[in-house]
């Protein structure tokens, strides 16, 4: 995430020309971020349709405030981070009544022939290793995910998932350093009580 | 949630520490002998053991997931989306409100009022009536034989909408006029019709009429009269009379029978 002063007069000098009306610049800045903020957005609600709809809001918002983007004040990445985790939350508050129906044991959307949480763990050990998760593994971590709370979740996702640094990630959220670290430590700690306890029950 | 206590290792790690410096140990930024002190910790603490197991796996799993494919289109859409937006209004809101533009000023003026009433309108719930009240408006446009299509051809300009308002008026009252026009036509044709057959009829037959007339008369009123009358039989006045008559004619008929017997006694 640390850019270094290179890719910030870049960046800056893109802002510029998007703000002067030019289309390409604008086309070069969705290009380079659009992967990015799709893969937070998925994450952090679990449903491919509502990452596509949240990330093209995200980039609807920053084309309408990019004049207020100030660069002292940090990186464009930064920036466009708490964009995105402001849209995700007001949809986690929104669409809060539909995540209490989840259940971890239900099917993971689209895969109806797949096996559920528990019928996985059954297979797995408690704690598999990172370089032998398979599709199956990956939609149960993700299914566990939704559990979290919000605020451990945005955590996780940005410090394990997009190999953000302490320090960005305070920026994004506008928390201290050290509630960063304590969030990422519960989060990671629930994430695995999670599994662990399903797959005890299911044994 | 299990929370570290005040345990202390032989190392002098406390557990608040080891918390503290979790994140730290597993995200590789602790090296050397803090972090042998931090795993001996953990190795010793009933407490603090677990809580590292669990945050290692926790973040081995986030680890392994790998990064998912956005949709192709994302990008054009992305883009379609924000050119529909004009880069002049990009920063919209401020610039509009120092414009001060009557529309703007209107909705921020109607924006306490008028939010929650939007915010409640577009709740999912409310979307299954609204589509509902869509379809049956359709359906009566449909049966009404009025078509979108007629809808879009519309002029909406308003010269075009006084013209077409006076098209209307004219082409009703003409028909109104034709109409009366047939009727009075109509009429007319019947009064001459009858008065024709007026002029052409006999004077026998008319003689004839007359008579007819004139014996209807008295039937009409001898048929009256015996409802009078009996309508004065059931009249409360009129009996009282026939009682106190038949009780005269009693008593003159009892007279006359006295007068008899005296009469006969004399003789």
């Amino acid at each position: 995430m640390a850019l270094t002063a290179e890719e910030s007069q870049l960046t800056a000098s893109l802002i510029k020309r998007c703000l002067g009306g030019d289309a390409s610049a604008w086309e070069e800045i969705v290009r380079s971020h659009n992967r990015r903020i799709y893969n937070i957005c998925y994450r952090f609600t679990g449903s491919q349709d509502d990452a596509e709809d949240l990330t093209q809001e995200v980039f609807i918002r920053i084309y309408r405030t990019l004049k207020s983007y100030d660069l002292e004040r940090g990186a464009f990445a930064t920036w466009v981070t708490t964009m995105t985790r402001n849209l995700l939350v007001d949809h986690f508050r929104k669409s809060k009544q539909d995540r209490m129906t989840d259940s971890i044991d239900a099917t993971p959307p689209g895969e109806e022939d797949a096996p559920t949480l528990g019928d996985h763990i059954r297979d797995e050990k408690p704690t598999p290793d990172a370089s032998v998760a398979t599709k199956e593994t990956q939609a149960m971590v993700q299914q566990a995910l939704q559990k979290l709370s919000p605020e451990l979740r945005e955590a996780v996702i940005l410090r394990d998932l997009q190999d953000m640094d302490y320090k960005d990630i305070a920026a994004a959220l506008r928390v201290p350093e050290g509630t960063v670290k304590s969030r990422i430590n519960r989060g990671r700690t629930e994430l695995a009580r999670l599994l662990s306890r399903t797959y005890r029950q299911v044994n | 949630m299990q929370y570290p206590g005040q345990n202390e290792d032989p190392n002098g790690m406390k557990c608040a520490e080891f918390d503290s410096r979790l994140a730290d140990a597993l995200d590789g930024i602790m090296a050397g002998k803090e972090l042998e002190s931090f795993r001996a910790h953990a190795a010793a603490c009933t407490d603090c053991g677990p809580l590292f197991t669990h945050a290692q796996s926790g973040m081995n799993l986030l680890k392994s997931l790998a990064e998912v494919e956005p949709p192709a289109n994302l990008v054009h859409n992305v883009l379609a989306k924000t050119s529909m937006i004009d880069p002049a209004m990009a920063p919209s809101l401020a610039a509009v409100r120092s414009q001060g533009s009557w529309l703007a000023l209107a909705r921020e003026w109607a924006a306490p009022v008028l939010d929650p009433v939007l915010n409640f309108m577009a709740q999912p719930r409310l979307a299954m009536t609204a589509a509902m009240a869509f379809f049956s408006i359709s359906l009566i446009f449909n049966l009404a034989g009025l078509r979108m299509s007629d809808l879009r051809n519309l002029d909406l300009r308003p010269s075009a909408i006084t013209t077409g308002a006076s098209l209307r008026y004219n082409q009703t009252t003409a028909r109104v006029v034709k109409y009366y026009e047939n009727i009075r036509f109509v009429y007319e044709l019947e009064s001459r019709m009858k008065e024709l057959k007026k002029d052409s009829g006999t004077p026998g037959e008319q003689d004839n009429n007359k008579n007819q007339k004139q014996q209807q008369r008295p039937d009409n009123n001898t048929s009256q009269k015996p409802e009078t009358n009996t309508n004065e039989n059931y009249s409360l006045e009129k009996a009282q009379e026939a009682m106190a008559g038949l009780k005269v004619e009693k008593i003159i008929e009892g007279q006359t029978a006295g007068q008899l017997v005296q009469d006969r006694r004399l003789s």
